[in-house]
């Protein structure tokens, strides 16, 4: 009865802190719109699935293709406000998610008071902060297979296999993480599958890699600004939480045969996923296990010193927090910026509906769903398609000061407008004032300027016939 | 507490050493390097406003900057005292001249040999590269060293008993404060752990306790400070920024026979022969620690993480330490030959071998501080800009001139040596360079940087000669360029304009 209780009373404290945490970004946010470039594709989705249905020609993108329609925006075109949804969607899943982790930890180890640890420093992560504030390509899936591993630890194997088959519908890649987590949990249950687990995960990653057919050498590791997040990269560890990972994996060591297969999962997944964002937050919800593992043993631990013990926790703890309170100002401010929505909005409003614009690929989603108009490349053209010639040709054409050159590019795609902001001048296309085709588009006979304002300018291409 | 023999010669040997420095820098108005103008500006704005420059609108042309304030409260606290350039020179070798103090504390604790740690505070009162780098300059690494062996000699005695605790702490606070070359002495504790556990020797649970708690506060602290910088550099921020064509050339300006010689000979012999003999027989946790942060210094330099005059600072401090057991052991095997009647003369061969390498090179170098210092004339240049530029105007030296331009011109500069936080800092520094020294073939590039940095005024002098390894500007011609300044140092107006037609 009191074990039930002190439960209960767990789950309260982190039902109202991870509610506070994963609201935070969005009453921070100055404006109402979506969180991020991205999730104006999900937007243009789900209202194309309600006006037109499924497997519609994507319009604004020019040339042929058809939307990559999710299950979850079918799900969510049922109900009407997009936006609204949009933002609510992943905030629900990620509370429900942290309940699920500490419920799972709980089954996985019944330790007292070490479980709580965990979801708690899972809701400082960055990347979980990231995963459930921003609608993304794999939040649903990370909330199906937490429910597959809830229920397989509770028995109910039906249900399980139905969460872990629902999960890769929303993101194929994730199979690798359920073909992971199966692997573990059968482990749990009988230790003598340790071995084929290994093998299994070992050709699962090897069928993988070559699957997602990455050009890049796993040992090569990239500038720690795109995987830690106290460095600048949008989804990355904080790094107190990898200290005491660190700690926990030390402690750990004592029993290091019952951890094998889990350290050569945090090796393998950790390598991959400083590359592979979707894979991010598998990594750190195992990390976070063994970081909870050290905080409990420092808490614990009868100090020589009680004050140092003090000022020790309070430290962690205020690094944690740290890393967190970075990570949600960072999302509160994610672009698009007002300046960004005006400029589009007062673009849709003064070009022909057949225009076609140019900008760099990361403002092609937005470009179409607020301007709604036609772009030449966007993120989803840049992720997927493997001939890049659309990049190359967009590349040389912001390089060129040949006129030529510039016509013919102009020509090929029917280009009517150049949407140019101030982060492209400094250094995401050019990084001098009068780089490229900058220099043409402010002296050109061929260019109107037609909006400047805020640091977001729209230059006209005048039509000639043959120049 | 009465004062016996040896505290007087302590105080002695402090005296001695403290005369001379202000011997020396009491002989010019001036600081021996344009970074003490930096830490100037700083302290004056401490006095004026209360806080450090965070945003300096003069430094590479309007900047923001990361600075740990500690050294510059102190100094500005005590120029509200005593104000003035000299008191701060005073102020200066004061906290330098604290090192044999504490180095003989140090030594005490370890071989508990009165004559042989006074030996160690000579040997420490005039370590000839120290002598030079702080005798005329504000140099932040005076305080640095005195606090970091500080730490050293209250961890050791918190090593054997339970106290200090919070000396400890309030030491390792002002560290992390003061210097960022502080983190050497958590790597130090680091290697000196795992030292000993592999040497199995028990480890006081209160150590772990405290070096956990150290390396929590190091990263803790210098995450909230330096987190801009670690967003724009990432982890190359341990390189400090520093523009890659000066890496290599920034930490290797001397070669061995000059180390030897700006360390002293009978530290580098006897410590060396300390280290190869003692380390792993002896089984002593406090040579460790002194071991651990000779390691780190090493490896931090190695990895080119500090420049080479700390790290030579750094390691002929700790061989100081380390000499003492060689020294010890020596008397011990001399007491027990024939030769043990002889034992102080082998102590006053040693004395005067130490004032021969030690002592005089220390007066020679701190001579030579003196003597390359600036002065009113090569000072002139910038004092003239201010007095005939305009203040908006952005003024191009080579980067050891940034901080004197901002000072004396109190101009903006295009480079200085404060990296951090400096976008791109590969291209400006390979900018200003091509302006300085293209060729007539290809003056057009130069131009074309001069208008991109909108530069008003070239400044052309011994600096940028050296640095440059040039003689002349080879494309200035009257026609763009106005000679408004003419002695050994020259300005340069620049009037030039590449337009497109």
């Amino acid at each position: 009865m009191k074990k039930e209780k002190i439960k209960k009373k767990e789950i309260y404290l982190l039902l109202l802190v991870s509610i506070v945490v994963l609201i935070l970004p969005h009453l921070l946010r100055s404006n109402m719109s979506s969180f991020g470039y991205d999730s104006y594709y999900h937007i243009r989705s789900i209202e194309s699935i309600k006006e037109e249905g499924i497997n519609q020609k994507d319009n604004l993108f020019f040339g042929l293709r058809h939307f990559k329609i999710s299950p979850l925006d079918i799900l969510l075109s049922i109900f009407p406000n997009t936006i609204f949804l949009i933002r609510i969607i992943p905030f629900l899943t990620g509370i429900i998610s942290i309940i699920l982790y500490y419920e799972i930890l709980k089954k996985l180890n019944p330790k007292k008071g070490l479980n709580l640890f965990a979801p708690f420093i899972l809701l400082t992560s960055p990347i979980f902060i990231y995963s459930f504030s921003v609608y993304n390509e794999y939040f649903f899936s990370y909330f199906l297979i937490l429910m597959g591993s809830y229920f397989f630890l509770n028995e109910k194997i039906m249900f399980s296999l139905i969460f872990f088959g629902l999960s890769p519908l929303f993101n194929p890649q994730c199979i690798i993480i359920v073909i992971i987590v199966l692997a573990i949990l059968f482990k749990h249950f009988k230790e003598k599958t340790t071995f084929i687990s290994f093998v299994i995960i070992t050709l699962a990653f090897i069928f993988f890699l070559k699957e997602t057919n990455n050009s890049y050498s796993l040992f090569d590791i990239p500038p720690t600004n795109e995987f830690i997040s106290d460095f600048g990269a949008k989804i990355g560890f904080g790094v107190f939480s990898l200290l005491l990972a660190f700690c926990g994996l030390v402690l750990s060591w004592k029993n290091k045969k019952k951890y094998y297969l889990i350290y050569f999962i945090i090796f393998s997944t950790g390598l991959v996923s400083i590359r592979l964002d979707f894979l991010k937050l598998f990594v750190d919800m195992i990390l976070i296990a063994f970081g909870s593992i050290a905080l409990y043993k420092i808490k614990s631990l009868n100090w020589e010193n009680k004050k140092l013990k003090e000022y020790t926790i309070l430290l962690l703890i205020c690094g944690l927090i740290f890393s967190s309170a970075s990570q949600i100002k960072k999302i509160s401010t994610d672009p698009p910026l007002a300046n960004e929505q005006t400029a589009l909005h007062w673009l849709n409003k003064n070009s022909d509906e057949n225009s076609v614009i140019i900008s760099h690929y990361k403002y092609g989603h937005m470009i179409q769903s607020i301007a709604k108009r036609t772009v030449i490349i966007d993120k989803l053209y840049h992720d997927t398609t493997k001939e890049n010639i659309r990049l190359y040709n967009s590349t040389d054409l912001f390089n060129s000061r040949n006129f030529k050159k510039i016509n013919k590019l102009i020509n090929i795609y029917n280009i009517t407008h150049f949407y140019i902001t101030k982060e492209m001048k400094k250094g995401l296309v050019w990084k001098k004032e009068d780089e490229g085709i900058l220099l043409i588009l402010s002296n050109g006979e061929r260019f109107k300027k037609i909006y400047d304002f805020e640091e977001i300018e729209i230059y006209k291409v005048k039509k000639i016939e043959k120049y | 507490m009465k004062l016996k023999t040896r505290h007087f010669i302590l105080i002695s040997i402090f005296m001695i050493s403290f005369s001379i420095r202000i011997f020396f820098a009491g002989q010019t108005y001036y600081f021996s390097d344009s970074e003490s103008y930096f830490n100037l500006r700083q302290i004056e704005s401490i006095k004026k406003t209360g806080f450090p420059i965070y945003n300096d609108d003069l430094s590479f042309g309007g900047r923001n900057i990361i600075i740990l304030p500690l050294y510059h409260y102190l100094f500005a606290g005590f120029s509200f005292i005593f104000p003035g350039i000299i008191s701060l020179k005073i102020f200066s070798n004061f906290i330098a001249s604290l090192l044999p103090i504490i180095l003989y504390a140090i030594s005490t604790q370890l071989v508990k040999k009165r004559n042989i740690s006074l030996f160690s505070a000579l040997l420490a009162g005039f370590i000839p590269i120290f002598s030079k780098e702080t005798v005329n300059s504000l140099n932040i690494l005076g305080l640095t060293i005195i606090l970091v062996f500080l730490f050293i000699y209250f961890y050791i005695k918190f090593m054997r008993e339970k106290k200090n605790i919070d000396i400890l702490l309030v030491i390792l606070i002002s560290i992390v404060f003061t210097n960022h070359i502080g983190i050497n002495l958590i790597v130090g504790l680091i290697i000196y752990i795992i030292i000993s556990l592999l040497e199995k020797i028990t480890i006081e649970r209160r150590e772990f306790e405290f070096i956990f708690f150290s390396i929590l506060f190091f990263l803790w602290t210098y995450f909230i400070i330096f987190k801009k910088a670690f967003q724009i550099h990432g982890l190359t921020i341990i390189w400090q920024n520093v523009p890659k064509e000066l890496l290599s050339n920034y930490f290797t300006r001397i070669n061995l026979v000059e180390t030897i010689y700006a360390i002293g000979i009978i530290p580098i012999i006897f410590g060396s022969i300390a280290i190869h003999s003692y380390i792993l027989k002896k089984k002593s946790k406090s040579m460790y620690i002194i071991f651990g942060f000779f390691c780190s210094t090493f490896f931090s330099f190695w990895f080119k993480l500090i420049p080479i005059f700390p790290t030579i600072i750094f390691l002929g401090s700790t061989l100081i330490i380390l000499s003492i057991f060689f020294i010890k052991e020596f008397f011990i095997q001399i007491r027990k030959s024939k030769f043990a009647k002889y034992e102080k003369l082998f102590f006053n061969i040693f004395i005067i071998i130490a004032i021969i390498t030690s002592v005089f090179p220390s007066i020679l170098y701190m001579k030579q501080s003196i003597d390359n210092s600036f002065n009113s004339e090569s000072i002139e240049p910038y004092i003239w800009l201010e007095k005939n530029s305009k203040k908006n105007n952005i003024i191009l030296g080579a980067v050891e001139e940034g901080n004197l331009i901002n000072y004396f011109g109190k101009r903006k500069n295009i480079i200085d040596t404060n990296y951090l936080l400096i976008n791109d800092i590969d291209l400006i520094y390979n900018d200003t360079k091509t302006i300085f020294k293209a060729s007539e073939i290809n003056k057009f590039s130069a131009i074309r940087n001069i208008n991109k940095y909108d530069i008003d005024y070239i400044i052309f002098s011994d600096f940028a000669k050296k640095d440059y390894d040039i003689s002349e500007i080879s494309y200035i011609n009257q026609d763009c360029f106005e000679l408004v300044f003419n002695k050994s140092t020259k300005i340069y107006k620049s009037e030039c304009e590449l337009t497109i037609n």
